[in-house]
This record gives structure tokens, C-alpha cells and sequence, in this order.
């Protein structure tokens, strides 16, 4: 220790207060509590919770404990797997792209760079069996999902916008990942489907276009109508700069 | 005894385990492409997808990393297929609709990798442990 720390102790004398409890009459007895006044006890008595025996409806079949159940009932649900079964639902009604893979053996740090990849495109890269799928999906138009969903090596991505030409350029740095198929704002498309679906920019444009189209058979049609008068008009004009000059 | 033993000794390990076996014995170097093509929607796929996830192991790649795996995803409901070009310009095809994973790549070890003559047949771990011992020396 320091020398200043011993000077400390010389004038700054901590104090310590001793508190301690003292009881007026003697010790209360725990083991053998004395019996509460009549109007508590009363109160204590209504207050009782009581339960109805879990086993009242039971026959003596059930009750009997060599009548175990030996094995697990396979097509029991787990609780579980439907909410993520729900979690799953919610991602396919909300997203507009929903995209199938198959993914050969990859380790778990290259499919976490698949999915930092795909988040920081506000994708999503999600794995889950088939159970949960068929929990998910069965009932609903995304029933048909199920009939290549037959492997475990299976992967989904979800993106909340269509965003296409994005998905695939991803996919090509992917080299584990194999695309299926997927589901374009509700419709299954093959991989064909999507690249040419890919090279429509978006919907402004493909609308842009149509306009043109539809305003350049109104233009080509006044000119059309036009071209005889105007014929007409610059043969005249001619006519009249031919006797201008004579 | 009057009645001798006939059988194995041991339970089968199961079809994992004899698909594994067979994926050691597998060695690519003959190999030079491997095309898989498969159409998802077709109900005997999952060989095909099953076999492509097999082959691309990096164990397996290992023995030959120019080998070259190309997955076609069609949609017409054709049968899976899996076709295998050699380095003599030979290819073998394997019709996967009625084969399982295991007789694949039986048939695959049997005609492919049986090929590769045994002084190639070290493993790479196995190399690089004589190269070692060659650079002490």
C-alpha cells in the first residue's frame, strides 16, 4: 500500500452504523404458524384455488400406466414448425419475386456470402424442409411448389420487389446455387421465362412504349392522308419558282 | 453344429452409408465434363438433383479440378439425364428416370473410375506429404 492511503486512513475515519432489528415479543414460529383471525380465514377459505382432477374423465384403459404410448405419432404437428410455417406464408403472400433453388454442397461460409449478398439487395435467402412447406403452402395457389420440393437441398429466395435482372446477376456469382423456378407475381415462369421476362425494363417503360406505338399509327396515318396534298403543294412551288425565273 | 452361419456379421449401414462408399471410391480424372440435366417438375428428379449434389462435394472435385459440372434446367418433362464426356471423346449418358443414386454412381465407378490407372491413385493428401518429405531432403 502507498503511503498516501495510510495518511487517508489517519484523518478520514470511516463509520460504520450497526442496525439491527429487534422484535417486540419473541420469535414468530414458522413451522407451526398461529391460526388466522376468523374473518381472514374466511377470506383465505373462499380465496383457495381448486382444480378439477386432470383425470376425472379418464376410463381405467387410460389411467393404466403400463398403457404407454411406445413411439411418437409421426404425423403429429409440431407447434413449432406452424408458426414457421405462418412466418413462411406471410413471406410468399407478401413478396412479388419468389425464387426456387437448388443448392449443390456448400459450406456454411460461402451460404452466408449467398445471403449477405441477396440481404443487401432487400432479398431474402431462406432454407426450410418440406414439412413446413407443405404446412405452409397446402390449400393455397402455391400448392404446385410443393412437386419439386422433393430433396432437402432446396432454398427460396424472397424479394419484395420483381426485380429480376438483379436475381439472376446474382445467381451467376453464385456457382452453388441452381436455379429452378420461380414466381413472378403469382406466375410460375421456367428459367427461360425469367431471363426473357429480365430484359423488359419495368412497367413505365413497357407502358412508354405501347404509347409510342399506338401514336406513331395516328402520325403515320395523317401522313399518309397528307402526302398527296403536299405533293401537290411542293410540285406547285416548284412550278412557281420555274416561272419565277423565266 | 449342424447349422453354419450364413449372412453378414454386421447390420447394413444403409443406403447412406454405401452412397458414401461409393462416393470415395469416385475419382474424376478421366472426366471431362459433366452435364446434368434435369427438369424439376418431372417425378424422378430428385436422382438427377441427388446425384448433382454428390458429385459437386469438394472431395470429389478434388480429384480432378479441371472437370467441368454443368446443370441445364429445361421445363419440357423430359427425363433426367446425365451425360459424361471423357478425355478420349467418349461420352456416356445415363438415362437417370429409373436408376437410384447409388446404382449411379456404382455404374460410374465401374466404367469411369476403375479406368485410372493405380500410380495416379494417390490422394492429394497423400502427395503433398511426399512433396514434403522430398523438400527435407
Amino acid at each position: 500500500m502507498s503511503l498516501s492511503l495510510y495518511t487517508r486512513k489517519a484523518f478520514l475515519k470511516t463509520f460504520t452504523p450497526t442496525v439491527q432489528c429487534q422484535r417486540f415479543r419473541g420469535k414468530i414460529n414458522v413451522q407451526k404458524p398461529k391460526p388466522p383471525h376468523f374473518e381472514r380465514a374466511t377470506y383465505l377459505a373462499l380465496s383457495k384455488p381448486w382444480f378439477i382432477n386432470p383425470n376425472k374423465l379418464k376410463t381405467s384403459v387410460e389411467l393404466c400406466k403400463y398403457n404407454e404410448k411406445l413411439y411418437n405419432d409421426e404425423n403429429e404437428i409440431n407447434q413449432y414448425s406452424r408458426i414457421l410455417a405462418k412466418e413462411l406464408y406471410t413471406y410468399f403472400s407478401s413478396s412479388k419475386l419468389i425464387v426456387f433453388y437448388h443448392h449443390n454442397s456448400i459450406k456454411a461460409d460461402e451460404q452466408f456470402k449467398y445471403y449477405s449478398m441477396f440481404k443487401k439487395q432487400n432479398m431474402e435467402l431462406k432454407k426450410y424442409g418440406k414439412k413446413v412447406l407443405q404446412l405452409a403452402v397446402s390449400g393455397t395457389p402455391y400448392e404446385t411448389v410443393l412437386d419439386f420440393y422433393s430433396t432437402p437441398n432446396n432454398m427460396i429466395l424472397f424479394s419484395p420487389e420483381s426485380e429480376i435482372g438483379k436475381v439472376l446477376k446474382i445467381t451467376k456469382k453464385c456457382s452453388q446455387l441452381v436455379l429452378l423456378t420461380a414466381i413472378v407475381e403469382n406466375k410460375l415462369l421456367t428459367t427461360e421465362d425469367l431471363a426473357k421476362y429480365s430484359k423488359i425494363p419495368n412497367i413505365q417503360a413497357a407502358q412508354a412504349e405501347l404509347v409510342h406505338l399506338i401514336c406513331s399509327i395516328g402520325n403515320n396515318l395523317v401522313t399518309n392522308l397528307n402526302s398527296h396534298q403536299t405533293n401537290l403543294v411542293s410540285h406547285l412551288d416548284t412550278r412557281i419558282k420555274h416561272l419565277e425565273d423565266k | 453344429m449342424s447349422i453354419y452361419y450364413s449372412g453378414v456379421f454386421s447390420r447394413s449401414g444403409g443406403i447412406y452409408s454405401a452412397i458414401s462408399k461409393q462416393l470415395k471410391m469416385v475419382n474424376l480424372k478421366p472426366v471431362k465434363k459433366i452435364q446434368v440435366q434435369f427438369d424439376p417438375f418431372h417425378p424422378n428428379a430428385v436422382t438427377a438433383r441427388d446425384f448433382l449434389f454428390h458429385i459437386s462435394k469438394p472431395k470429389v472435385l478434388e480429384t480432378n479440378i479441371s472437370c467441368i459440372i454443368k446443370t441445364n434446367v429445361v421445363c419440357d418433362r423430359s427425363e433426367p439425364e446425365i451425360k459424361i464426356d471423357l478425355g478420349d471423346s467418349r461420352t456416356i449418358k445415363f438415362l437417370a428416370n429409373n436408376l437410384t443414386v447409388l446404382e449411379i454412381l456404382q455404374q460410374f465407378n465401374k466404367h469411369i473410375s476403375s479406368k485410372v490407372p493405380e500410380e495416379t491413385l494417390s490422394s492429394p493428401a497423400t502427395a503433398k506429404l511426399e512433396a514434403k518429405r522430398k523438400g527435407k531432403r
